[in-house]
């Protein structure tokens, strides 16, 4: 087979994915940054707008607050999913009896549609008959008014956010934990290493590729978050827990203004593309040497 | 990797899949027209939730069509509609709409009926309200829409609370409202809380207008800046420091509402008088037989008795890109028929017919409620007029209000910060 | 083991077995929620206090569901047909790449393969409000190609890159051996390639199933009552005749969760075990 016809049946084969990429991905971008330079709004006129979209989103308050909530969000819930993610598969890197059976378990999260987990944990936080609230109240504590104050609504998010994701630092940890060798370990302890040198020194420098990527990951799916936080708080109270893809929902699909929701688009995809591009670089490189 | 076992399982699992698919392709469609709207319009049709006469037999021999409806609650219901209109083909045929939706961007999207009302005229046209069709028409005299639901709100109290408290008689005045409301509150021996009043963000609409004020002028001035307004969030601000209103009212949506009010942890409702029968329906509600209706009164610092509430108004309309047209303008005629407009009404539904209101049946039937729904009907008017950003606008209105009673900012800054957020969105007067 | 050898094994183990009923409990508390309150009389759901188990319990919640809202049962359609052509169609177009990035080493091949990395971080919202009046304008609005074609796009970087760690491992020295016996590409992908393929494909397909099966986001912009998914069924279903039918949206909740904890229990082994290139959910 000559390299040129064997290139060309590589090509085909990726003929596919990549027709799939360039119409569902790239076109409708590409009408994204279109639509964002018109006044566009369905059942009136499309009138060329410029950058007046721009202008109204970036002058917009509740879109810089939009803009801090989504880092808040963003910081807040990759720490929280790595640490926890992370504590859990140290856990259950100890072999239990019934290991199959508790990893099901924990990873049950990642069975739930955000709709039900949503719908689940509202009904958990309500602050009238919800589980959550009784509990404290019988042990003294005042009902907590859960998605009133912007402060507990950002935590109960961050909380039902963690929960959902945990799983996802934990499929990705755990196996990087079990293949240590034992001997290093051992080593460490004769040594006379206590747990937490053991942890800081022998442990965390070899499953540090799997948090990065486990870190990569996790940054750029919680950057997306929409459905848990749709379901649950609609970006409420007070916008306090309105991220960036809830403002452009609200424009696109509440007040039905898609020229400056496409502009919201715009801008999260340069937002992305800024935080993503040293870590696509990186897996690119990782992904290429294997 | 994966032990054979689970492999005989995944594909187990597949078939099953097939199946389904299989057995869900080979289905064949029926002549069903879909019908989208709220909860309510659904019951008024086809009964349920405390009422009693289904009309969907009556509808299937008059015209051969069945409805499959689409609810969904308020305010979802809003959006939603709005999406399936901006659908280039749509399922349903027949829309349920409010009257603020119809704004010119909606108008656009749906059908005028006025070729249909010539051709093939509806029973007795002129038996609807007069000023209601005003509300569903554009300039060039296009009708969109047909009335079928309106109403004034009503003041539900629960007997029972009241009582307790030592309440004999139901407020006759706004600020007796207030201050029954503030004596009821507090909890219960359970421990459940008991509020004063349903209160959500748009309440203070209704109480500018207890005291003379309102929100926008028929010509788009701004009249939330004004004194009525700043003492209807005041007052709301001070409900809501002494726990009358819940502290999370401003996530409580209508149906959250209803379920706290079916539980008795609720001693004044404003609402549509229609909801009598949910709020009597044994099924869901612990206050059955417990509830009274009143009308809203104004306060007794103005020359009026009642306070003018929001007046409900839905209507029937036909998307421009309804699966269905003509059969839409089957069902369209049949539930404006007379017959049919009464029957609704014993199922719940507020009648846009006059004649409804002088049957003597209806009456009776209803007898709980039907005065106080007629004079509140006669005062009430929409909080807000259709235009495009109307939603925005209510959006940014309510947020701002919301802020204000919590403390965050004075009642006049919220206000004067609304001004300047909506006045762009407001139509320019012409 | 001697049972005193086991005894002193278990008190010192029982701090870890505490930590871990804790967090398996926290894991599942919405799990159960659901599952418990759907077997509750709706009256009981709202209770107050709260009752953790059902005082009675009754499988009403599960039949007024179907009788309540036969929507469901189209929805449950729907969300079968779009997991199962997802499924077919991410594998088909997968695989092939997979290869491709696999056996190919070409510079070109390489630096499309980057291309593939770099879209999979475009956040998928972004398309949607484009797509909307792109959809109507082509005539798929609120249908169940839209959602394949989403799902699979969406779900094929991180299947191919998995699939390519997978061959990978795959001795290239069969394939050179076939090759010598005159087999053609062709015969080498589909009698070599796919049998030895066999576990990947299984677990990606659970993967890309389980998925869509589960997915709100698209399902909630891009279909209204023909293509409805269940998901967005049971999100909508909070609204009803008589205020919210936490019965109904519970046991809903449960029918639609059990086959994607079944796929859970199938794929996990492949789950947390040798996916560390890179595999996850989202």
């Amino acid at each position: 087979m000559t390299l040129h016809k064997r290139s060309a049946i590589g090509l085909a084969l990726l003929l596919p994915i990549f027709l799939l990429i360039i119409f569902v991905v790239l076109i409708p971008e590409i009408w994204a940054i279109v639509m964002s330079m018109a006044n566009y709004r369905p059942g009136a006129p499309i009138t060329y707008a410029g950058l007046e979209n721009y202008q109204k989103i970036l002058g917009d308050p509740n879109f810089k607050d939009a803009f801090i909530n989504t880092i808040r969000f963003v910081i807040f819930g990759v720490s929280l999913q790595l640490v926890f993610g992370t504590g859990v598969a140290l856990l259950f890197s100890r072999q239990f009896w019934g290991q199959k059976l508790w990893i099901a378990l924990i990873l049950a999260p990642m069975a739930m549609s955000p709709a039900i987990l949503g719908t689940t944990w509202k009904y958990l936080f309500n602050s009238e008959f919800g589980p959550i609230n009784f509990t404290l109240y019988q042990m003294g504590i005042e009902p907590i008014y859960w998605f009133t104050q912007a402060n507990y609504a950002f935590a109960a998010l961050l909380l039902v956010y963690t929960w959902n994701h945990i799983p996802g630092v934990f499929i990705l940890v755990y196996p990087a934990l079990i293949s240590i060798p034992p001997e290093l370990v051992e080593a460490a302890k004769i040594d006379g290493a206590n747990k937490l040198n053991l942890f800081w020194y022998v442990i965390l420098p070899l499953i540090r590729p799997a948090l990065l990527i486990a870190l990569i990951f996790r940054t750029i799916i919680s950057l997306r978050a929409f459905g848990e936080i749709l379901v649950l708080t609609k970006g409420g109270p007070f916008r306090a827990t309105e991220v960036m893809s809830i403002y452009l929902y609200k424009e696109g699909f509440v007040y039905f203004s898609w020229g400056t929701s496409a502009a919201v688009g715009v801008v999260i995809l340069i937002v992305t593309i800024v935080i993503a591009s040293p870590q696509i670089r990186m897996l690119s490189r990782q992904m290429m040497e294997s | 990797m994966l032990s054979r076992r689970s492999h005989r399982l995944f594909f187990l699992l597949l078939t099953v899949f097939l199946l389904i698919t299989a057995g869900a392709l080979a289905q064949d469609d029926t002549t069903e027209i879909k019908v989208m709207s709220h909860p309510v319009h659904e019951s008024a049709v086809i009964g349920g939730a405390g009422a009693e006469v289904d009309l969907s037999p009556d509808l299937v021999e008059a015209t051969g069509i069945s409805l499959v409806w689409e609810t969904q609650p308020w305010p979802d219901i809003l959006e939603r509609t709005v999406r399936e209109l901006a659908l280039a083909d749509s399922d349903i045929s027949l829309m349920f709409l409010i009257s603020q939706q119809y704004s010119p961007q909606v108008r656009n999207q749906l059908m005028p009926l006025n070729d249909f009302l010539e051709s093939d005229p509806i029973e007795n046209f002129d038996g609807i309200a007069e000023g209601m069709l005003s509300f569903v028409s554009d300039s060039e005299g296009n009708i969109y829409g047909i009335p079928m639901r309106a109403y004034g709100p009503v003041l539900f109290y629960n007997t029972a609370l009241l009582e307790e408290a030592g309440i004999a008689e139901p407020p006759s005045t706004w600020e007796e409202y207030i201050a029954d409301a503030t004596a009821i509150a507090g909890r219960r021996d359970d421990g459940a809380r008991i509020y004063g009043m349903r209160f959500e963000p748009s309440s203070v609409i209704l109480g500018a207008r207890a005291y003379g004020g309102g929100l926008l002028s028929g010509d788009f001035d701004i009249l939330f800046t004004e004194e009525p307004m700043i003492q209807a969030i005041n007052e709301a601000a001070e409900l809501y420091a002494e726990g009358v209103i819940p502290p999370d009212f401003m996530n409580l949506v209508a149906d959250d509402w209803l379920t706290l009010e079916q539980n008795g942890q609720v001693a004044f409702a404003v609402r549509g008088p229609t909801y009598y029968s949910n709020l009597n329906d044994p099924e869901a509600s612990q206050v059955v037989g417990q509830i009274g209706v009143t009308t809203v009164p104004a306060s007794e610092t103005v020359d009026f008795d009642l306070a003018p509430g929001n007046a409900s108004f839905w209507s029937m309309s036909i998307p421009a890109n309804s699966a269905d047209p003509e059969a839409a303008w089957e069902v369209i005629k049949f539930l404006s028929s007379d017959m049919a407009a009464t029957e609704m009404a014993r199922n719940g539904n507020a009648p846009t017919k006059l004649s409804v209101y002088e049957d003597p049946e209806f009456a009776e039937v209803n007898a709980a409620w039907v005065d106080a729904a007629a004079q509140s009907l006669l005062v009430a008017k929409p909080d807000w007029p259709a235009f495009d950003e109307q939603s925005r606008a209510s959006d940014i209105f309510e947020e701002q209000v919301v802020l204000a009673i919590t403390g965050q900012k004075s009642a006049e800054e919220a206000m004067a910060d609304a001004a300047e957020l909506i006045a762009p969105l407001l139509p320019t007067n012409e | 083991m001697t049972s005193n050898n086991m005894l002193s094994k278990i008190t010192r183990n029982l701090p870890y077995w505490i930590l871990l009923m804790i967090v398996v409990l926290w894991s599942i508390i919405p799990i159960y929620t659901a599952i418990s309150s759907s077997f509750k009389i709706p009256r009981e759901i709202f209770n107050y206090p709260p009752t953790y188990f059902p005082a009675e319990v009754t499988f009403s919640n599960f039949a007024r569901l179907f009788e309540d809202v036969p929507e469901f049962v189209i929805a449950l359609r729907n969300s079968a047909i779009v997991t199962f052509f997802s499924m077919v169609l991410t594998i088909s177009v997968c695989l092939p790449a997979a290869y491709t990035f696999s056996r190919f080493k070409a510079p070109v091949f390489r630096r499309s393969a980057i291309v593939l990395i770099a879209i999979r971080m475009f956040p998928p919202l972004v398309i949607s409000v484009p797509l909307f009046p792109i959809l109507n304008e082509i005539g798929l609005s609120d249908s169940h190609l839209t959602l394949i074609l989403l799902y699979t796009t969406f779900q094929s970087t991180i299947i191919t890159l998995i699939m390519k760690a997978y061959i990978d491992g795959i001795p290239i020295e069969i394939e050179e051996a076939a090759y010598v016996d005159g087999a053609t590409m062709y015969q080498v992908f589909s009698r070599i390639i796919l049998p030895l393929s066999r576990p990947v494909i299984v677990a990606t397909a659970i993967m890309v199933g389980s998925y869509a099966w589960n997915e709100f986001q698209f399902g909630f912009l891009f279909t209204s009552t023909n293509a409805r998914t269940a998901p967005v069924l049971i999100a909508e279903m909070v609204g009803s005749l008589t205020g919210v039918q936490w019965g109904n949206v519970f046991a809903a909740s449960v029918v639609q969760f059990v086959p994607a904890l079944i796929f859970l229990w199938v794929i996990q082994n492949q789950l947390i075990r040798g996916m560390t290139s890179g595999a996850t959910k989202g």
